[in-house]
């Protein structure tokens, strides 16, 4: 009988913290579970990270000869990211899941901060805020003939380390936001 | 030492089994179904709240039971393999208490009940399996399924209409 | 066959089994049917039957599986995964020191050890490390490739002006740049 092959594991160091302090940890409303989006088939994807808060805290705490990276990384719940190389892949379906996965974020109050289309590649650059923070980032992108992917980054994205990680990471859409009294 | 997750698992596991169990019929498959829902689990633990986790886990069992299922119709060297129970899978189902009838009549009955079961097209099969053997109320399966809950009450009363007209039919 | 004064076709009947079965019929209709099966006995049959199917999903048994796969689940999450990025990556690699996973360990929590050695573990976070860093440079790249000035504007008018004026009302500052391009 075939055996569910079970890829794409989670990298995941489990921390026996006590379990109140782990069921005390609310869900993140900037987490999208990429799970029930079902973008992209997941035996095929080229890139898959799928890191919690557990191991996100790990990262924080070994990085600290990097104290921007080191201190975005701790405020975080998850990072999930999967690529999916299109080539020999139909590409309208796989753009048609995107739009309802934007859709589906629409739906749950995530703003559109950008949304670009030309020349066949599309770029959906969607935010969550909750009480003035944004507490979540899911970025969609489709390039025809190259590769789709999303990322979504769930949990304490401070506007000012972004812009600092903007630079380091060339990640220039997020390096101009302003914060009064400090350099970027 | 247990952890939050081994409790949660350890919770659910037996409803996701069974589920799975009687949804493909197949001892193997639905460890594996498990064993998968129960990684998600782990991947997902900060993400699902815990009042959903319940219908949460019953939902992707279902959708990694079709998966496997289309798997195994597209691989299937014979066709009919899916509804079919295998001979240590009808003895184990079909082994519980017997009503008022005799014991080879009622393990007759259960079998064709299971067989018809196996038939059932989607969502009957779920809502049966979830309302009348896991005993879950109408609500619940409605939130497991995403359908309200009046829409469950209608579809269940189909579902046994329908496993009572196959079991007609199959009358001996 | 029906009675004189019975309102009920078999087919209505037969349609009604179900959810009288759950109890669900008002009153009134409840009792015409069971006026309508009392005559009828291939109804009555159906209703024997309808009823017997109720009991028998029931009683089947509610299954379970070797609590062991929780224990096979928890070992296969813990397992370090092959990352395979398609991109050559430039990321710095940061090792993770041994001495700060330790200094981590007594100040954090208990370490939940079951298979790992000290050197994975430290492995492990290496490993998540290039993973996040992969994840933000990729998002650089896609920035990268999308049209820049769309970009800024959207992101300053849309994102950087409100939150960051919500953040100064709660410190008490104002923004005295007219220009949002002014950080």
């Amino acid at each position: 009988m075939k055996k569910i092959i079970l890829q794409g594991l989670a990298l995941a160091l489990f921390l026996s913290l006590p379990a109140a302090a782990l069921q005390a940890q609310p869900p993140s409303p900037g987490l999208v579970p990429l799970e029930e989006l079902n973008l992209f088939p997941r035996d095929k994807l080229s890139v898959e990270v799928n890191l919690g808060g557990a191991i996100l805290h790990l990262v924080a705490a070994a990085g600290k000869d990097d104290p921007d990276f080191s201190k975005l990384v701790g405020g975080l719940q998850a990072i999930n990211v999967q690529v999916f190389p299109l080539k020999g892949e139909d590409g309208e379906a796989v753009k048609a899941r995107i739009g309802r996965a934007v859709h589906w974020l629409e739906e749950r109050g995530w703003k559109a901060n950008v949304r670009v289309r030309e020349k066949g590649q599309e770029t959906y650059v969607y935010m969550k805020e909750e009480g003035g923070q944004i507490v979540g980032l899911t970025v969609l992108t489709f390039q025809p003939g190259d590769e789709a992917a999303v990322i979504n980054i769930a949990g304490r994205i401070d506007p000012a380390q972004i812009g600092r990680l903007g630079q380091k990471f060339n990640v220039p859409q997020l390096e101009k936001v302003p914060v009064k009294g400090k350099k970027p | 030492m247990l952890t939050a997750f081994d409790d949660t698992a350890h919770a659910y596991r037996r409803r996701i089994y069974s589920f799975a169990r009687y949804l493909l019929s197949n001892r193997e498959e639905a460890e594996d179904v498990t064993q998968e829902v129960l990684l998600r689990l782990w991947r997902h633990q900060d993400g699902v709240e815990e009042e959903r986790l319940g219908s949460w886990l019953l939902r992707v069992t279902r959708n990694a039971c079709y998966d496997l299922l289309r798997r195994r119709r597209a691989d299937a060297t014979q066709p009919g393999m899916a509804a079919s129970l295998g001979e240590e899978e009808a003895h184990e189902l079909v082994s519980g208490e017997p009503g008022p009838q005799s014991l080879a009549e009622t393990a007759d009955f259960r079998r064709r009940l299971l067989a018809a079961l196996g038939e059932l097209g989607e969502p009957y099969k779920s809502i049966v399996i979830l309302r009348e053997v896991e005993g879950l109320s109408h609500r619940e399966v409605g939130d497991a399924l995403g359908i309200p809950e009046v829409t469950v009450r209608v579809q269940l009363h189909r579902a046994r209409k329908k496993l009572r007209e196959r079991l007609r039919e199959a009358e001996p | 066959m029906n009675r004189l004064d019975d309102t009920l076709s078999c087919g209505d009947a037969l349609d009604l089994l179900e959810p009288y079965v759950d109890g669900e019929l008002a009153p009134a209709e409840a009792a015409s049917l069971r006026s309508h099966v009392e005559g009828c006995p291939a109804c009555a049959r159906e209703l024997a039957l309808a009823e017997r199917i109720q009991r028998e999903l029931r009683s089947l048994p509610q299954l379970d599986c070797p609590p062991e796969i929780v224990e096979r689940v928890r070992r296969q999450g813990a397992e370090v995964v092959p990352f395979r990025p398609r991109l050559t990556t430039r990321l710095p690699l940061r090792l993770a020191a041994a001495a700060a996973l330790l200094a981590l360990a007594l100040g954090g929590g208990a370490f939940f050890v079951r298979h790992q050695q000290q050197e994975a573990k430290a492995a492990e976070v290496a490993r998540a490390t290039r993973e996040a860093r992969f994840a933000l440079a990729y998002l650089g790249k896609v920035s990268r490739r999308t049209s820049l000035d769309v970009r800024d504007e959207v992101i300053v008018r849309r994102v950087a002006l409100p939150v960051t004026r919500s953040i100064s009302r709660s410190i008490g500052l104002s923004l005295g740049s007219s220009d949002p391009e002014k950080p």
